[in-house]
């Protein structure tokens, strides 16, 4: 917690008194440099003053000169005497007059004639300002600045004309006025050392310069700095670095006493150095004093942080520390101090203290947890060693981890030889591919449940193992139980062979047979029954599976639905029940036999329905046709029977002449032949139908056969004629030559009395693909077209006004068509009403096939 | 006196023979082949009774009976079905369809003779 490394806390305490001392430094600087411009204005106009001063000293002296040139001029030893004399004279004046550096006497020529220092050559002045401007003007004149020719320094001189009588320049007196005179002001006077003074003449020559050697004087110096300001200014102030490079304060003016033009100007120069040594000792004594202030604080700070800060902060830090290091049992224990500090501490024993109480929970926590785990792993070790079931872990790669006990045995391999190899060489190499698959899916992710496959005993038998495995992608685990369903495979494929063999005896029986369950659901059925279903009810229960109770469907295909709806009903009110019932579709008119009845397990629980159709359309139809025969029959014989029975009542009771007698018996008897007829017919009929008619076959001509017949109607009939229409060859046939007979006379016989206007009835014989046909064709009434679908059928008469009269039992082109079929051939005829009709029959040709 | 008329419909011709032999001496016979013939006849000549075969080709009996009864001008007619048949039900079918008698073949022509003047005689 406490990171910041002790020294950087002081550090920065350090810095903060740093800071807090800049303002004083700051302060002081401040005032040391508005020191320093006082201090430097004030040696400027200081310099000022004083080289004003030796201007205005010059000034007198060249007021001085005057004067003295004046007096010289009317002095006689100087204006008469020789030069000797007067330069004697004039010497002492040189140290009388302080300032002038030589007097003397030059000729109008300048032709210096005497001077008070003594003349080591001729000199002549003519052509210096002072001697030329006092020659001309014949008055006071100033000359330059410039270095004297006699006195060799520099030096302004003046002239003063001596006129004669007539007022002709009789010579000229001079004085030189030197500069030395300036030096004591800046040598003596209140100035600090090292200020200089500095002659200068308006052509940038030295003409005195002090202190320093005079090699500069009289040297042209136009380029230094401090030159141009002066002449370029000619009166002020200004710093500049003088001829000896010190820096200084000038003060400057011209001099006066000499013409504008030709003047000089004197700098006093003041060094920048000791004009503000008052400000920078002053600022080194504030420096110092802040210096010392700063130390006292630095030193009294750290001393405090050292006790207040330091200490504390590494008792927090060693808390901290041995914290870090685990012990939790750390605490600052900080009493005294600052007390912030002491608040950090306190937080930091307090947080130590619930840091360590906390982790004692936790671990109080953990180990409760650790025990708990352990105890649930145990329970769980328990139980997989335990399990009935196979249980297993393995991993993606396709080897198995760890196997239960139920595993080895359920394998009799032990876990080491499960785990050694790929779990896929146990598998049936008919299940592998199907296994990888399931391992693919695993490895999605996704759970496989109600997986089969087979895996290898060590006795080298399979079994059948049903899993149910989950994984783990990210880990590659696979967890797997799995259970041995051999067994149940076996059972199985037991109860699937007896459903097979169930089903095989189901769709063999000829009734349609469906199981329904208590619900009404349809369990199961047979081929007839979804053919029934099909065909009757126009629904496939495959696709419907229309149930017991849902059976009320069919209802309305039925012509009575509300019985069917009520038989329906009674079967979900009385389950135990079993119900019977016939029903005829609407419609198609078919019979369905509908019984049911309940089915119960072994324990006699009732487990549903058995529901049985069965067809009986043709049974009902046979049965209706065999009830209406006996009714036809008996009226057929009736009629007869009571034409007979009446005749013979009438003429045992009554009277009756000879002939009525006759015509009564005649009709008796035709009558009684009649019902013989029929009687016969009715039992070649019922025999055959039956199967039990015997055809007693041989080979015969059939044009034989059809000549007897013409010859035998031909005499019943007066108004037909018979005509044959026969071919040489013969139309040999194997046939029972009586019932073929039987067959020709019928057709014949009908032939005549269909035709009762009488004609001609052709008979036509013919060979035929094999075959023989014979035809018989006659010119009569024919068959009404809606009638001629019945005309095979029993008891069959052509039915109009005109055929009412005709006799006949009704059954002879039924004899007629049961005795060809039975000869393997065909029968047919071809009719329109009012123009007659053909029946024809064919039978196979003996020897053909 | 005229003889009542009597109407005997059979599509057997030695029927109609049969019953004209029994009845000639004292009624009107008429004869009729069919159930068409038959209402034709019996429009015709308002016949007292009507023999009436029940089982015929085309219209059979019952339905000739109830065209009858259906008939107001026939009302009094008096119809006797005869039938091979002896089913109940066909006796319960002429009696509903309005038959006064019931007559099953083979009968006696003496009974039959018995039976129309009875009726008659009732009329």
């Amino acid at each position: 917690m406490i990171r910041v490394p002790r020294t950087s806390l002081r550090l920065r305490l350090v810095l903060l008194i740093l800071l807090s001392l800049l303002p004083l430094f700051g302060l002081a600087l401040f005032s040391a440099v508005d020191r320093r411009g006082k201090d430097a204005r004030a040696a400027k106009a200081r310099a000022l003053d004083v080289a004003r001063l030796a201007a205005a000293a010059q000034g007198r002296r060249v007021a001085e000169a005057r004067v003295l040139l004046t007096s010289l001029a009317r002095t006689p030893e100087v204006t008469r005497g020789d030069a000797g004399t007067c330069g004697a004279y004039l010497a002492p004046l040189l140290t009388s007059f302080s300032g002038f550096v030589n007097l003397g006497v030059a000729t109008p020529a300048g032709e210096v004639v005497c001077s008070a220092l003594p003349l080591r050559a001729r000199v002549n002045v003519a052509d210096r300002r002072w001697f030329r401007e006092a020659l001309r003007m014949r008055r006071f004149a100033v000359g330059n600045y410039q270095i004297g020719r006699i006195t060799g320094q520099a030096s302004v001189n003046f002239g003063y004309p001596l006129l004669d009588g007539r007022g002709r320049v009789e010579a000229v007196v001079f004085a030189a006025l030197g500069l030395r005179g300036l030096q004591p002001l800046v040598s003596q006077g209140s100035l600090p050392p090292g200020s200089s003074l500095l002659v200068l003449d308006r052509n940038a020559t030295v003409l005195a310069r002090y202190p320093g050697s005079a090699a500069a004087v009289g040297r042209t110096l136009p380029d230094e700095p401090l030159v141009r300001i002066l002449l370029s200014h000619r009166e002020g102030v200004a710093e500049a670095t003088g001829l000896d490079g010190v820096r200084r304060f000038y003060g400057f003016t011209p001099l006066p006493g000499t013409p504008a033009a030709n003047d000089a100007i004197l700098a006093v120069g003041i060094p920048k150095a000791r004009a503000l040594a008052g400000a920078d000792a002053d600022l080194r004594r504030t420096l110092l004093v802040i210096a010392a202030v700063g130390l006292l604080a630095l030193a009294a700070t750290l001393a405090y942080s050292r006790l207040s800060i330091a200490h504390p902060l590494e008792a927090i830090q060693r808390a901290a520390a041995r914290l870090r290091e685990g012990d939790l049992s750390a605490r600052s224990e900080l009493r005294g101090g600052p007390r912030d500090l002491v608040q950090l501490a306190a937080s930091l024993d307090a947080m130590a203290e619930t840091l360590e109480r906390r982790t004692g929970e936790l671990r109080r926590l953990n180990e409760e947890l650790e025990r708990r785990v352990a105890d649930r792993v145990a329970e769980l070790d328990r139980f997989f060693t335990l399990a009935l079931e196979m249980l297993c872990i393995a991993n993606l790669d396709g080897y198995f981890l760890r196997v239960n006990p139920t595993f080895e045995r359920t394998l009799g391999y032990s876990a080491e030889e499960l785990v050694s190899r790929p779990f896929l060489d146990f598998v049936h190499p008919g299940d592998r591919e199907a296994t990888l698959a399931a391992m693919e899916r695993l490895a999605q992710g996704l759970d496989v449940v109600s997986f089969e496959n087979r895996y290898r005993r060590r006795d080298g038998s399979y079994r059948w193992i049903l899993w149910s495995s989950t994984a783990v992608p990210e880990t590659g685990m696979i967890y797997a139980a799995a259970r041995d369903i051999t067994e149940r495979k076996e059972a199985e494929a037991e109860v699937e062979r007896a459903l097979t063999q169930l089903r095989a005896v189901l769709d063999a029986v000829t009734d349609g047979v469906a199981l329904v369950d208590r619900e009404g659901r349809l369990v199961l059925f047979n081929d007839r029954y979804r053919e029934l279903a099909r065909e009757a009810f126009g629904r496939d229960p495959a696709a419907e599976l229309p149930a017991a109770g849902r059976q009320d469907a069919f209802a309305d295909l039925t012509t009575d639905p509300e019985g069917y709806r009520a038989t329906v009903a009674a079967e979900r009110l009385e389950p135990e029940r079993a119900h019977a019932g016939e029903w005829v579709l609407a419609g198609s008119g078919r019979v369905l036999l509908r019984h049911s009845g309940p089915v119960r397990a072994a324990d006699g629980a009732l487990l549903g329905r058995i529901v049985v159709w069965r067809e009986v359309t043709s049974e009902r139809e046979a049965e209706r046709l065999k009830s209406e025969l006996i009714s036809t029959v008996s009226h057929e014989l009736r009629t007869p029977l009571t034409s007979v029975l009446g005749y013979a009542e009438l003429l045992a009771e009554r009277e009756y002449d000879r002939e009525t007698v006759k015509r009564y018996l005649a009709t008796i008897r035709s009558e009684a032949g009649r019902l013989t007829a029929l009687i016969d017919d009715l039992l070649d009929l019922q025999r055959i139908e039956a199967g039990r008619f015997e055809l007693a076959r041989r080979q015969f001509d059939l044009r034989r056969l059809l000549e007897e017949k013409r010859l035998l109607f031909a005499g019943q009939s007066e108004r037909h004629t018979i005509e044959l229409e026969l071919p040489e060859a013969a139309l040999t046939v194997l046939a029972d030559r009586d019932r073929v007979s039987q067959v020709v006379a019928n057709l014949l016989s009908n032939a005549i009395k269909y035709s009762p206007a009488g004609g001609a009835v052709l008979v036509r014989a013919e060979p035929l693909d094999g075959r023989v046909r014979v035809s018989v064709c006659d010119e009569g009434l024919g068959i009404p077209a809606a009638q001629q679908e019945r005309v095979f059928s029993k008891f069959f008469r052509a039915d109009s006004s005109d055929t009412r009269e005709i006799g006949g039992t009704g059954l002879g082109l039924a004899l007629c068509k049961e005795i060809v079929e039975a000869h393997g051939g065909r029968i047919g005829f071809r009719s329109e009403e009012g123009k007659g009709s053909t029946f024809w029959f064919e039978l196979p040709q003996a020897g053909a096939a | 006196v005229a003889a009542a008329t009597i109407l005997v419909c059979d599509d057997e011709a030695p029927l109609r023979a049969l019953v004209r032999a029994t009845l000639e001496d004292g009624y009107e016979i008429v004869e009729a082949r069919d159930g068409e013939e038959a209402l034709e006849a019996a429009r015709r000549v308002r016949p007292d009774l009507i023999l009436l075969d029940a089982m015929m080709p085309g219209r059979s009996g019952f339905d000739v009976l109830r065209a009858l009864r259906a008939d107001a001008g026939l009302a009094s007619t008096r119809i006797v079905m005869l039938t091979a048949r002896v089913q109940e039900s066909d006796r319960e079918a002429a009696a509903a369809g309005g038959a006064d008698r019931f007559l099953a073949k083979p009968f006696s022509p003496l009974e039959l003779e018995l039976l129309v003047r009875d009726l008659l005689a009732r009329g």
